[in-house]
This record gives C-alpha cells, structure tokens and sequence, in this order.
C-alpha cells in the first residue's frame, strides 16, 4: 500500500511533466502560425522545399524573420523569470518574492529612462532602426548591473537576508523615483515611448541578435540548475542549511547574481516582463504539490516557457485588432489564474 | 577515530555573547564544560543567561569570543563545513515552514551531508532514515505534510531528522517549548533513549526545570548572576545551587520533592486531622486560599475525613458545623466562615 502511493506519486509527476511537454509544443508551433496574418499549416508541411510558391515565399519570410526570434524571445524569457522567480522565493523564503524584489529591472528601466528621456533620441525610437534598439538593450543591460552590483555589494556586508530584502526594495524605490523625475520633465513623445517599453515585449529581439541572447541565457540555466540540493535545504532556513554542510554564505551569494543576471539580460532584451517570475514557482508548487527543487526547477523552466508562449500568443490573437503589451496579458489573465489556483488548493508558500 | 575516553563536547576557557564593530558583550565568559559520549545533558537558567547563545557558538552560528571548543576532542575550526555536518546535529527554535514537505522528506535532508551532488539516496541512506523514523515511532506520520503536524509530532520529525544525520553530537533548542506535560516527558524519554542506547551525546536547553533534574545524565545550570555549574542533577540539588539560582521571593524549592511551589503568606485557623488522599487533597486547595493547612490543636475550626460517610466533617467549637463531600464545598464554607 505504502509503496503503492510512491510510485503513483511518481507515475502523476512524469504524467504531468509528459503533458506539460506536449503542451508547450503546442504552443510553440501556435506562436509560429498565429497572429495578425495566420499561416497555413501546410506552409510548416513544405517549410524546407526548396520549390514554393509567391505567397509562402512570404509567409515563410513571416515565420523566419518574425514569429520564429519572437517565440524564441518567449522561451528564454519563461525559463529565465520562472526560475530567477523560484530562486529569490527560496532564497528570501517569503512567497511574495519575484525577480525584480531586488530591483534589477528597475535598473534596467532606469537605463532605458535615460536614454529615451533624457537623450531626447525616444522619441523617434519605436519602430526605429537596429542601432538604437541596441542602444535600448545596452542601457537596460547597463542599469541592471549597476543595481545588481549594489545589492551584491549589500549582500556581503550585511547578513541577515530580511535586512537585504530591505535594501533591494529601497534601492528599487530611489530607482524608480529617479524615473519618475525624468518623466516629469520629459518629452511627451519620449515618455510614451518609455511607457511601452516599460509594458514589455518579445518582438525586440531580431535574428541577428538572438545568438548572443541565447548564449547570455543558458549557461545561467544550465549552473541554476546545479544548486537544486543547496536550495532545498536553504528552504529549512539558514541555520538547518549551514548546519546540513551547505556554505550559505556562497549560495546566497550564487543565487543572487543568477538570479539578477537572468532578469538583468531578459529585462534589457524584452523589457521588465511582469507576472511570469512570481507566478510560475507558485503554479509550479501547486502543480507538482512539492518543494523540491529537482522536480520545481525543470517544472519552472517548462511552465515559464508555456506562460509565456500563452501569453505571446493571446497578446496577438485577431480578436484584439492589434498587438496587445505583454505585460497587459501576463498579469490580466494571469492573476485570476492564480488566484483561482490559490483559493481551490487553499495552500501557498515559498 | 573518535576516541571514546574523550568528551564528546568541550569548551576551555570559552566567551560568548555578540560583537559588532569590534565591541563585544560577553554572556557568559571563562566556560569550562564538558560532556561524555552518551549523555543527555540538559542546559537550565532563566532567560537572558545565554543557553541560545553557547548552543550556536557550539554550532558556529555564532563566533565565539575566547577560548576553545572541542568536538570529539578536536577544535571546532579543524572541521570543514562537510565534516561538521557529520560531526554534529541542531534542532532549533525557528519554524520549518515549508508547505508540501512530506516528514519522510524532512528526516531524509538529515543526510545531506553523506548525498551525492544530486542529493539522492543511497541504500544506507534509506536505512538510516527509516531507523530515525522508527525510534521516534513516526511511522504513520511518514507520508504526511510536516506542516500539519502538532507541535510535539514537528519536534519529534525534527528530532528524527537530526538523528537521521547521524552524528555523535545533538544540539537542541528548547525542545519542549510549546508541547503539553506528557509531551514534554516524551520527549525527553526519547531523547534519554537515544543518548544512552545510540551513544550520542546531546545537549538541550530547557525551562522544564523539574524535567530536567529527572532526566538528565548531566546538567550545565547557568545561574543568573553566579557562576556556571555543572554536574549530576542529584548533586547540584544538594549543594542547593538548584535552589540559589531559581528561588526568590515568589517561589521556593523543596529540596526533598524537587518541586517548585509559591510563597504564600498563610493564615492559621484550622486544624486538620489525618493524613488520608482527601485530606492531603484539601490541604493543596487551602494553600491556594491562603489557608495554612496544619494540625494545631487550639484553633477555632476542625476538619477531617470521615471515610465511613465519605465526607469532609467541619467542627466549629468542637460542635459539627456541617459535611461536604466535594473539596470545592468545604473550601467555600471555610472561606464564608472566615470572612465574617
């Protein structure tokens, strides 16, 4: 009987991550034929045949220099946020914990900020040319490392994970007053043009870039996943961790520069993508009704990616005219989602 | 390795207590203790003396301020992290609150120190973790979520995880806060068990005073204001350092009960005869009152225990005033008489 349990338990996990695999799939391949102008799936039948038609030469110009490094974007950033998300929950232990509770993508958007607001270039920046598009990404990059190299900063002076709490949100609220202060004075042009930046999207990233995005990306992924034993003793708090012979000091140390590297690079190419980061560990939780990290890391990765390619693709959906903010979809269908979740399971932590 | 004729813990000439900014308080300073394999030994003192304070220097949570501590009898600082965790074992005060964490998981993070890099089982792992789970007897509560266990089933879970880790040292912080009488007691005859039939030292801090003189192999009293001392329970109670360092003008010590009871002023007006169960009973219920409860002969009231009517008898001026047959009303007929 008791061991009856274990393998169902293990059967329901491999069940859900089989499902969830094929879901993002599905989603994946619904990123690359929907939006405004919908592609036939006989166009993805014949993608490779050198013989093609007038129309799918365009279409598939449509699916390779569009919808392909936009999907791509969505990827990256799922991954990135759900996980940077898990790591700042298990790390502060607090449930209310996200990627940006450090204030790395106010960072981000203080960079951006004095760029289009204070260059006065913002104004003609949506829909502008490459170069100042990598301008926008070198500013954010630049502004959330300068953040981030703050709170590390903090992190080794100060001990007590509460007091650095603190301190991220502090620095993010001077941050983002310092915004509000170049928005007062700024052009109207260019603060409109902060304001949908600052509403997030993956359709920022060209083909050309995407190479140096991904490989920004994974290797981050690929060394947060190396900590899953340290994070879950982490999650008996500081002292059972030490005690358990894991050296807090360096794996706080780890999990904040991961952390903030991911969101630093996804905030910089996309914008600060809200929602995805916090929500994802808790639907990750209430999924998987466990807390360890060897199954809620690849669950956050996998769920973070399926967000964000939901959200990529109801943002386009014919049904809205145009394409909607990012940020207006992850958080609008997003929140009475987990809200749902939260009150059905009525259990919710870190 | 370990040589057994070591002390399991010991400390020469340790301080303890906070520094910040290269000023230090001190708690406790000039520390000589010491403890043998195998043996329970229970921390006692009022708040405030540094009970906390010497477990987490113990556990290097804490820096120490002098001195030396030795574990196994090597210094606390030849061990690594790794080594450490093999060495000695916590359960502390602060909550464990992490939602779908399964008790059989939690005892499993006891070995920790001994998994691979991916953190998986091993058979002696398996082993180990299921005898943990069996001394405490928390097979039932295995596949539950630690979160909603009781106060006593969390500490007997964090006990197990401690156990599971397998070390010869376990520190623990008040373990018995929060718990009722008899968990409390079981508990502590948990862990005397384990102390005695595992060859594990362990050191606990309590506030269960009475407990702890009944247990113990070992007690380390931290007094307030006075030295530190240690040794067998029964010994300190006769040098009556028991008594110094918890007696004061609310409470005193019976040396021959080993009980704490409250300084009450008492007045005499009674006279009881017998020394039956009821009578002992009532004489409990008439200190609460302020009643002293001796058997003198000139006083104005009488009572006794009549077992052939099963009654308490009151005689006033050697007359019967009347018979009770429950302590509550007796108590209140005394209590009348008196106030008028």
């Amino acid at each position: 009987m008791h061991f009856c349990t274990v393998r169902n338990k293990k059967q329901t996990t491999s069940k859900i991550f089989f499902s969830l695999s094929i879901l993002l799939l599905i989603l994946a391949f619904l990123n690359l034929a929907i939006g405004s102008i919908s592609i036939p799936f006989a166009v993805f039948i014949h993608f490779f045949d050198s013989q093609i038609a007038e129309n799918q030469i365009v279409w598939r110009h449509i699916v390779l220099e569009s919808r392909i490094p936009q999907a791509v974007t969505a990827i990256l950033a799922g991954s990135s946020l759900g996980l940077a998300g898990l790591q700042m929950q298990t790390l502060f232990r607090n449930p209310l914990a996200g990627p940006s509770i450090l204030g790395i993508s106010s960072g981000a958007s203080l960079g951006v900020a004095l760029l289009t607001l204070g260059s006065g270039i913002g104004t003609g920046f949506i829909g502008s040319n490459l170069l100042s598009e990598i301008g926008i990404h070198l500013a954010a990059f630049v502004g959330a490392f300068l953040v981030l190299f703050i709170v590390l900063m903090a992190a080794k002076k100060v001990r007590n994970n509460a007091s650095l709490l603190i301190i991220g949100i502090m620095v993010g609220y001077a941050v983002s007053s310092i915004i509000g202060l170049l928005n007062f004075v700024g052009q109207e042009g260019a603060v409109h043009a902060f304001v949908i930046w600052g509403l997030g999207s993956f359709a920022n990233v060209q083909n050309s870039q995407l190479i140096l995005f991904i490989a920004l990306i994974i290797p981050a992924l690929v060394f947060s996943t190396l900590l899953m034993k340290p994070m879950n003793a982490m999650l008996l708090g500081e002292a059972y961790a030490q005690n358990l012979g894991v050296n807090i000091k360096r794996v706080r140390w780890q999990l904040i520069l991961l952390s903030g590297y991911l969101t630093a690079i996804i905030t910089a190419y996309a914008g600060p993508i809200a929602f995805i980061g916090l929500a994802t560990p808790h639907l990750a939780r209430l999924l998987f009704r466990s807390s360890d990290h060897k199954k809620l890391i690849p669950a956050v990765l996998l769920l973070g990616i399926i967000v964000a390619l939901a959200c990529n693709l109801l943002a386009r959906l014919p049904f809205f005219q145009s394409v909607l903010p990012i940020n207006v979809i992850t958080s609008l269908f997003g929140a009475p989602l987990v809200i749902y979740l939260i009150v059905k399971r009525k259990q919710i932590g870190f | 390795m370990i040589n057994s004729a070591i002390n399991s813990i010991e400390t020469k000439g340790l301080a303890i207590g906070y520094s910040e900014n290269d000023k230090s308080v001190a708690v406790q300073s000039n520390l000589n203790l010491q403890l043998k394999k195998g043996e329970l030994c229970c921390l006692i003192g009022p708040n405030g003396v540094g009970k906390s304070t010497l477990l987490r220097s113990i556990s290097t949570q804490l820096n120490r301020l002098e001195g030396e501590i030795l574990l196994n009898g090597i210094p606390l600082e030849d061990y690594d992290n790794q080594q450490l965790a093999k060495n000695l074992s916590l359960v502390i005060t602060e909550a464990v609150q992490v939602p779908n964490l399964k008790v059989k998981e939690l005892i499993a993070m006891g070995r920790f120190p001994y998994t691979n890099f991916w953190g998986k089982l091993n058979v002696e792992d398996q082993t180990k973790v299921d005898e943990a789970i069996e001394v405490l007897g928390l097979e039932t509560l295995a596949n539950r979520n630690f979160i909603e266990l009781s106060d006593g089933e969390k500490q007997k879970a964090l006990i197990a995880k401690a156990l599971a880790q397998d070390t010869p040292l376990i520190l623990l912080d008040e373990p018995t806060a929060f718990l009722d009488f008899p968990s409390k007691m079981a508990i502590l005859a948990e862990l005397r068990k384990i102390a005695h039939s595992k060859n594990v030292s362990i050191v606990l801090s309590t506030h269960d005073l009475e407990l702890a003189l009944k247990m113990a192999d070992q007690i380390w009293l931290f007094p307030e204001q006075h030295e530190v001392k240690t040794g067998i329970p029964e010994d300190l109670v006769l040098a009556g350092a028991i008594s110094k360092a918890f007696s004061n003008e609310m409470l005193t010590f019976d040396l021959k009960t080993a009980h704490f009871s409250q300084r009450i002023k008492t007045k005499d007006v009674l006279n009881i005869e017998g020394n039956s169960l009821e009578v002992e009973w009532l004489k409990r219920a008439l200190i609460r009152k302020g009643i002293s409860g001796n058997t003198k002969e000139s006083m104005p009231l009488k009572v006794f225990y009549d077992s052939a009517i099963q009654k308490f008898v009151l005689q006033k001026e050697n007359e019967i005033s009347g018979t009770f047959v429950t302590i509550h009303a007796i108590l209140t007929e005394i209590e009348n008489i008196i106030k008028t």
